[in-house]
């Protein structure tokens, strides 16, 4: 099993695909620090804000990293990319090697379980990776530029509305709210993964195979937009700034359900899989 | 220890070496970046307490007050029914248009005294109340109402009763269910934020006295 995993694992990551997602998520979090975080700490015209003037509070590293700065077209860009990321490195490579046979051989060889259980981590591990390593970078570097001042509700620079989910988490723990929210995306693009690799077994057509995600996240972005479950929309869900309330405990339940529904899809057709 | 342990072993060696070099750089500059700024304190008051006001000079500093000071008379929290009841001629933006379903209005009675031979140019106009995770501004309107216009700068040797003002809507909310108890909930009056957060506790607001609030002030509101 670990030597099909590894190999997998080798598969996903050293492939120009996955180069080419970090790429673009890593300048995506560049061009964030450049817009915002930089400027905050260097420009004149921020002095006023960084020393208080007036009685202001000065600028905290708890709203200008990426997942912050909703205001940013960085930001906007990143999180909207999230499910392309997720399965562009890949998800499509079990598309590919079912009809392309290359899954017949190393079933052969490894069996269907390993086989499929290998392509499933190494899918869901790249797009975790894909996803959290620009946003890791951007933390990493905003950190080192803009002080970590504690959140303050009365501030009014924050923009976790109280109406939100874990408002009282962001004042209270704001790095653990930091990278619960890296880990929330994580955990959607490692579940947009799953769902591209179950969507491998029906259709052929690898285009479709990479934009199935996508396309179900942006149709429930435009579906909920204006309704109650706005902020229920997977791409709503994992941005930390939350533009729309939400309850955690549904969110929670909506994603596991996802991925059991998913996971079942996956080891039916894996059990049941002989080959083309 | 075998070729390959030996290979596992230094690969192991050179992650921990690559992870601390990556590490150190962050560190350095982390610490560099915070220590430009004082550590923030938090400074609690009780409601009987009096305290030093804070202003800025010419040039937008903050400076200290320590003769300006600022003592709570009372904090009363008012349903939107029964603010509408005691101001009539008060129509509140938000209702008006439809945005809120229900509403609390706040008013902080404070006595602010300059005891000092200046006028006092305060940041009184910044301060909060905070409840939780939510907080809210003065609502300027409500305060120009109660006070007839009066501004944040005091007089030399002087002695003011000031009413702020707050609305608090349960659209602010959502799903959360601060609304629901938002009668039983305690609030802070927070007049300072950095480098220390300095706050007044006032714990549960008072129950609406409408003897001691309304017929004075909704008279001269209404003489207005």
């Amino acid at each position: 099993m670990g030597r099909t995993v590894r190999n997998e694992l080798r598969r996903a990551c050293l492939n120009p695909a996955f180069a080419a997602v970090l790429v673009v998520g890593v300048a995506c979090a560049l061009a964030n620090i450049f817009l915002v975080a930089f400027p905050y700490a260097t420009s004149d015209a921020y002095s006023a804000w960084r020393n208080g003037v007036k009685g202001g509070y000065p600028a905290s590293f708890h709203h200008s990293w990426m997942g912050q700065t909703s205001f940013s077209v960085t930001t906007v860009i990143f999180y909207w990319l999230v499910p392309l990321l997720a399965c562009v490195p890949f998800a499509a490579s079990l598309s590919e090697d079912i009809f392309s046979r290359y899954a017949d051989q190393v079933i052969v060889r490894v069996g269907k379980r390993r086989y499929f259980a290998a392509k499933l981590i190494a899918s869901a591990v790249s797009s975790v990776l894909a996803v959290a390593m620009p946003l890791t970078i951007n933390i990493a570097i905003v950190a080192c530029l803009v002080p970590d001042i504690p959140p303050e509700p009365a501030a009014g620079t924050f923009y976790v509305a109280p109406n939100t989910m874990l408002v009282d988490l962001f004042y209270e723990n704001p790095w653990v709210y930091a990278w619960l929210f890296v880990a929330m995306a994580s955990a959607l693009a490692a579940l947009c993964a799953m769902a591209s690799c179950c969507v491998s077994f029906v259709v052929r057509n690898r285009f479709v195979v990479l934009l199935a995600p996508f396309g179900v996240c942006a149709f429930l972005q435009l579906a909920f937009q204006g309704t109650i479950l706005a902020g229920f929309s997977p791409l709503n869900v994992i941005l930390p700034y939350q533009p729309f309330p939400s309850i955690f405990w549904v969110v929670c339940l909506c994603f596991v359900l996802s991925c059991a529904a998913a996971l079942a899809f996956f080891v039916y057709k894996g059990s049941h899989y002989e080959g083309i | 220890m075998s070729a390959r342990m030996k290979k596992k072993a230094c690969a192991i060696v050179f992650s921990v070496i690559a992870a601390a070099l990556c590490c150190a750089p962050i560190v350095f500059f982390y610490k560099q970046a915070n220590d430009g700024y004082p550590a923030h304190g938090v400074v609690q008051y009780d409601r009987g307490d009096r305290v030093a006001l804070c202003g800025f000079d010419e040039r937008g500093e903050t400076v200290a007050y320590p003769a300006v000071t600022l003592s709570i008379e009372g904090a009363t929290m008012l349903s939107a029914e029964e603010f509408m009841a005691v101001f009539p001629g008060y129509m509140d933006q938000v209702f008006a248009a439809g945005q809120a379903g229900d509403a609390r209005f706040i008013v902080v009675e404070c006595l602010v005294e300059n005891d000092s031979d200046d006028d006092a140019k305060t940041l009184l106009g910044n301060a909060a109340i905070q409840t939780g995770s939510y907080a809210n501004g003065i609502e300027y309107s409500l305060y120009q109402m109660l006070n007839g216009g009066k501004s944040f700068t005091f007089e030399a040797h002087s002695s003011n009763i000031v009413y702020l003002t707050y609305a608090i809507y349960d659209a602010s909310f959502g799903f959360n269910e601060t609304w629901g108890s938002i009668d039983e909930s305690s609030f802070e009056l927070v007049v300072a934020l950095y480098p220390d957060k300095e706050y007044v506790d006032l714990g549960v607001l008072d129950n609406f006295s409408l003897s001691e609030f309304s017929s004075k002030e909704a008279c001269a509101w209404a003489e207005r």
